[in-house]
C-alpha cells in the first residue's frame, strides 16, 4: 500500500505550525533593526498615478516617486515600501475595499481633489506631524490643508499649467489671448483642452474663471441654491462665445484629453498647445530643443493668464499600526525636506518643489523659470477652491464640448452648468464637511 | 524580478503587525481549525449530509464574533470574506451530494477532485488577492523576463491555470453538447465520442491561442519555440507527436473511436478513450484497462468488429458420436442455438459437419450475436444448452477414445 505523506490530522497540525511561524516571522521575530531577513516596518504606499488616459503624467509620477522610494530604503533599510499606483478612478474603491480589511494604505499621493475625498469619506486621517516638525521645511500651500491643530493633507509637489510650444514654428510664444488668436489666423496650429479645468485659463481675460470656479466651490447660503451674479454670468457667456468662435478658426483645435494634444504636438501637427508641466518630460524628449516653454497667455504680456494647477498631496491612511504611522511621517517628512524636494526638481522636469528652502535655478533653467512664473500666476487648489470644477469634470467638460461644437448656445451651457452647480450643492458644501478646522485660515497667517 | 514577489508577500505579511488584521486572521484559523477538529473526532466521511450540516457551526461563529468587533468599531473584513468563502464551499458541498444522487459517484467525485477544488481553491486566492492588493494590481506585477518579452504575475499565473482548466473544464460542456448533438443528429456512441473528443480538442486549441494572445507572445518567441519544438520532435518527443497526430488521425477517419470493439492481443476489447498519446482498451475477460498507443492502429493491421456494423459472427465447436446420424444432429443444434435469447435471429445460425476426429464427428455452429463483447457468455450459454439438448435427445458426446494394443511376450 502506498504511504501517505502525512495522516489527516498530522497534516493539519503540519499547517497549524506552519501558519504560527508565518505569523511570528511576520511579528517580527526576525525583523529586528540590523536583521538581514526582514525589514522591521512595512510601509504600504498608495499613489494616485492620474486617470487611465494620463499615461504620459502616470511615467512622470512613477519617474519621480521610484526614485524618492529608493533614496528612501537607502537610508532607512529598516522600512520596507511597498508601493502601489492606481488609477485615479478606482483609488477610492480599492482604499475602501482594503480598509474594509484593515489593511488600508499608510501614505497616499494623489491629487487635492482626490484628497479631499479621501479625507471626507474618512479614508484619511490628518497627520500626527507637529507645526514644530514641519515648520522648518516652509511648505508652501501648507496652511490651506490646517484641521485644527493638525493638517488633513500635505502639499507634495506642484505641476502647474503653462504653454508649450514648437520653437521652430514659433520664435516666440503669443503673449496675450489676442495674439494666440492673431497667430492662429496667421497659419499656426494651437491646441486647445476641451476639459474644463484645463481651458478655464482662457477666461481669465474675460474675468470668468473666478465666477465659474466660486459657482462650484462657494459653500450654498441660499435654500434655492447658488447662482451668477448678474455680472458674472454676462463674463461667462461672452467666455462662452469665445470658445465657440474660436473652433470656427480651423487653425485653433480642441481635443477630449491632454495626452491627445501632447501626441499631436509631438507628432508636429500642432505648433501650440496649453500643457501641464506634467508631459514636458515626454515633450522635450520627442521635440529636442524645439520644445519652447512660456507662461498662458493671458490680457497682456504682464497679466499672465490664471491656470489651476496641479497640486500632488500626501495623505496618511487609518489603518496604520503606530510604527507604521510613525514610518510613514518619517517618509512624508524626507519626501518633504530639502534635500528631497530639490531631487525631486532636478531629477526630471516639469515638477516644483513645495518646499520654500529650495531655490528654484530660474537664472540656469528656462524651464524651471517658466514653470515657476506660471505657478506665480496660478490658482493652486485646495480643499475650499478650485476642487468642484475637477470633481465635476466630466458633465461640465461634456456641456463646454457642446459648446465648442455648436451642439448649444452658449447662453443654454451656462444655464446647464448653473443648473449642474445649484443639482450638486453637496459639492458646494465640501467646505464645511471637512474635519474641524479645515477651512482656509487667515491668509496672513500662511507661511 | 522574481524578487517583486517577495516584496510582495513580504507586504503582505508586514500587514499582520497591525492589531485588527491580526485579531481577524486569528479567529479565523481558531474557528476553522475548531471545526476541523470536530470533524477528525466525528469521523465522518467525505461527502456527507452532516458534515455539511456541521458546516453551519463556523459560519455562524465568524458571523457572530464580526458583529461584535463591528459593534466595536474594527474591520472585519476578512471575517466576511471567509464567511463568504465558506458559504460557497457549503453551496458546493451540497451540490456535490445531490449530484452523486443521480450521478455515479465515482464521477462525481472525480470531477470533483478534477475541477471543482482546483477551482475553488483559485476562487480563494484570487478572492484575498483582490480584497488585499487588487488583481490588476498584482497582476500587473513584472515577474520575468524571456524571448525578449516581459511576464507579469498574472500572465505567468494565467499560463499555468488555463491549459490545465481548459483540459479539466471542457470535459463537462463537452459532454452536454455532445449529448444533445446525439440525440438531435441521432449519432450513434461512438460517432458522438469522437464528436465531443474533436470538439474538446478544438475548445482547448482555442483557449491556448487566446492564451497566446493574452501574453502577447510575438512571432519571434512564437518561431524560437516552434524551433525548439522541431529539434525536440525529432529526438525527444518524435513518438509523442507521432502518437498525438495518429490519435487525431483515427479520429477523423473514423477507424479507431471511443466505444468501438477491437480484437487486441487475441482478446476482444472495448475503446473506452482515445487520448492524446494513447488509446485505454477494455478487456472484459480480466476487467483489465490496456493503454496502447495511438501509433499502433495506425501502423499495424487491426481487427474491429465494430466498423461497418456491431455484429459478431461467433461459433461453438461440439462432438458427436460417430453412430449419430449427423443431419439429426445438425438440425438439433441449430433448434438448441435459435432457442437463446440473445443469438440474434437474423441472420440465421447455421451448423456444418467439420471434421470426423478421432473420437467423433465435430460439428461447428455459426451464430450472430449484437454485441461482440459478449461473446463469452453467449458461447458459454450456447454450449450449456447443446450439452442439455444433446442429453435429452441421448446424444452422446464421446470421450477422448484410444485403441492400445499390447503385445504379450512370446
Amino acid at each position: 500500500m502506498r504511504r501517505r505523506w502525512c495522516s489527516e490530522r498530522r497534516c493539519w497540525r503540519r499547517g497549524a505550525l506552519a501558519a504560527l511561524a508565518l505569523i511570528s516571522l511576520a511579528l517580527g521575530g526576525c525583523g529586528r533593526p540590523g536583521a538581514s531577513l526582514q525589514p522591521a516596518v512595512t510601509l504600504q504606499v498608495l499613489i494616485s498615478s492620474g486617470r487611465i488616459s494620463e499615461r504620459f503624467n502616470r511615467a512622470h509620477l512613477r519617474q519621480v516617486v521610484d526614485g524618492e522610494v529608493a533614496d528612501f530604503s537607502r537610508s532607512n533599510p529598516q522600512v520596507s515600501l511597498h508601493v502601489r499606483y492606481v488609477p485615479e478612478e478606482e483609488v477610492l474603491a480599492t482604499i475602501h475595499k482594503r480598509s474594509d480589511l484593515g489593511t488600508g494604505p499608510d501614505l497616499m499621493i494623489s491629487r487635492v481633489p482626490l484628497a479631499l475625498l479621501m479625507a471626507r469619506e474618512g479614508l484619511s486621517q490628518p497627520s500626527g506631524l507637529t507645526d514644530r516638525e514641519l515648520g522648518p521645511l516652509r511648505l508652501r500651500h501648507l496652511q490651506e490643508f490646517r484641521a485644527g491643530d493638525r493638517y488633513a493633507a500635505l502639499p507634495f509637489l506642484l505641476q502647474p499649467n503653462l504653454a508649450c510650444y514648437n520653437r521652430r514654428v514659433l520664435a516666440k510664444p503669443p503673449r496675450s489671448l489676442a495674439e494666440l488668436l492673431r497667430v492662429g489666423e496667421e497659419g499656426r496650429r494651437i491646441g486647445l483642452s476641451l476639459i474644463l479645468d484645463q481651458v478655464s485659463w482662457t477666461g481669465t481675460i474675460f474675468g470668468a474663471q473666478d465666477p465659474l470656479l466660486r459657482l462650484f466651490d462657494t459653500p450654498v447660503t441660499e435654500p434655492a441654491g447658488r447662482a451668477l451674479s448678474g455680472t458674472d454670468r454676462e463674463r461667462v457667456l461672452n467666455w462662452l462665445a469665445w470658445l465657440y468662435r474660436a473652433n470656427v478658426n480651423p487653425n485653433i483645435q480642441f481635443s477630449d484629453t491632454n495626452e491627445d494634444l501632447a501626441e499631436r504636438f509631438m507628432a508636429r501637427e500642432l505648433d501650440w498647445i496649453s500643457c501641464n508641466s506634467a508631459v514636458i518630460p515626454t515633450l522635450r524628449k520627442a521635440l529636442g530643443k524645439d520644445l519652447g516653454l512660456a507662461v498662458l497667455p493671458g490680457a497682456s504680456e504682464k497679466q499672465p493668464a490664471q491656470a489651476v494647477a496641479r497640486l500632488q498631496m500626501i495623505s496618511f491612511g487609518r489603518d496604520s499600526s503606530a510604527a507604521q504611522r510613525e514610518a510613514a511621517q518619517d517618509f512624508a517628512l524626507f519626501l518633504l525636506n530639502d534635500y528631497s524636494q530639490n531631487v525631486l526638481m532636478t531629477r526630471t522636469e516639469g515638477i516644483l518643489p513645495v518646499n520654500a528652502n529650495v531655490i528654484v535655478p530660474v537664472k540656469r533653467s528656462d524651464l524651471l523659470a517658466a514653470i515657476q512664473q506660471s505657478e506665480s500666476s496660478a490658482i493652486v487648489p485646495t480643499f475650499q477652491r478650485a476642487v468642484g470644477v475637477r470633481l465635476e469634470r466630466v458633465p461640465l467638460s461634456r456641456l463646454i464640448k457642446q459648446n465648442v461644437y455648436g451642439e448649444i448656445p452658449p447662453a443654454e451651457a451656462l444655464a446647464k452648468i448653473e443648473a449642474l452647480a445649484r443639482s450638486r450643492s453637496r459639492i458646494a458644501a465640501l467646505g464645511s464637511e471637512l474635519p474641524a478646522g479645515g477651512r482656509r485660515r487667515d491668509p496672513s497667517a500662511q507661511d | 524580478m522574481v524578487h517583486n514577489l517577495f516584496h510582495l508577500f513580504g507586504g503582505w505579511l508586514g500587514l499582520l503587525t497591525r492589531g485588527s488584521v491580526l485579531l481577524q486572521v486569528v479567529l479565523v484559523a481558531v474557528v476553522l481549525l475548531l471545526y476541523r477538529s470536530a470533524l477528525l473526532h466525528l469521523r465522518l466521511s467525505r461527502a456527507n449530509w452532516r458534515r455539511l450540516a456541521l458546516l453551519a457551526a463556523p459560519i455562524v461563529a465568524l458571523q457572530l464574533l464580526a458583529l461584535v468587533i463591528s459593534a466595536l468599531g474594527r474591520p472585519v473584513g476578512l471575517i466576511s470574506l471567509a464567511t463568504t468563502l465558506l458559504l460557497i464551499w457549503a453551496a458546493l458541498t451540497a451540490l456535490r451530494l445531490l449530484l452523486r444522487r443521480y450521478q455515479p459517484p465515482a464521477e462525481v467525485e472525480g470531477y470533483w477532485q478534477r475541477a471543482v477544488l482546483p477551482l475553488y481553491l483559485v476562487l480563494v486566492l484570487v478572492a484575498l488577492v483582490d480584497r488585499i492588493e487588487g488583481l490588476h494590481t498584482v497582476s500587473a506585477i513584472p515577474l520575468l523576463r524571456m524571448f525578449g518579452q516581459s511576464f507579469s504575475v498574472g500572465s505567468l499565473v494565467l499560463l499555468v491555470l488555463l491549459p490545465y482548466f481548459l483540459v479539466v473544464l471542457s470535459e463537462l460542456p463537452v459532454v452536454l453538447l455532445g449529448g444533445a448533438m446525439g440525440r438531435l443528429a441521432g449519432m450513434g456512441a461512438g460517432n458522438r465520442k469522437a464528436f465531443e473528443l474533436l470538439l474538446r480538442y478544438a475548445l482547448i486549441g482555442i483557449g491556448l491561442l487566446w492564451l497566446a494572445n493574452q501574453l502577447g507572445l510575438n512571432s519571434t518567441a512564437v518561431a524560437a519555440i516552434a524551433g525548439g519544438l522541431s529539434v525536440g520532435l525529432g529526438f525527444g518527443i518524435k513518438e509523442v507527436f507521432s502518437n498525438f497526430v495518429s490519435g487525431l488521425w483515427l479520429l477523423f477517419e473514423g477507424s479507431v473511436r471511443p466505444g468501438d470493439v477491437l480484437v487486441y492481443d487475441g482478446d476482444p476489447c472495448e475503446v473506452r478513450r482515445l487520448g492524446l498519446r494513447a488509446a485505454t482498451l477494455w478487456r472484459d475477460s480480466d476487467n483489465a484497462e490496456l493503454l496502447v498507443p495511438n501509433q499502433t492502429f495506425f501502423t499495424a493491421t487491426t481487427t474491429t468488429y465494430s466498423g461497418t456494423d456491431s455484429l459478431r459472427c461467433a461459433r461453438v465447436v461440439i462432438r458427436a458420436a460417430y453412430h449419430h446420424e449427423p443431419d439429426a444432429v445438425l438440425q438439433l443444434i441449430l433448434e438448441t442455438v435459435v432457442r437463446q435469447p440473445r443469438v440474434l435471429a437474423e441472420p440465421k445460425p447455421f451448423a456444418i459437419l467439420w471434421n470426423f476426429a478421432e473420437s467423433g464427428i465435430e460439428y461447428v455452429v455459426f451464430y450472430w450475436i449484437a454485441h461482440p463483447m459478449d461473446n463469452a457468455t453467449i458461447a458459454g450459454e450456447v454450449r450449456r444448452a447443446l450439452w442439455h439438448s444433446f442429453r435429452e435427445q441421448g446424444i452422446e458426446i464421446p470421450q477422448p477414445q484410444y485403441v492400445v494394443q499390447s503385445e504379450m511376450p512370446r
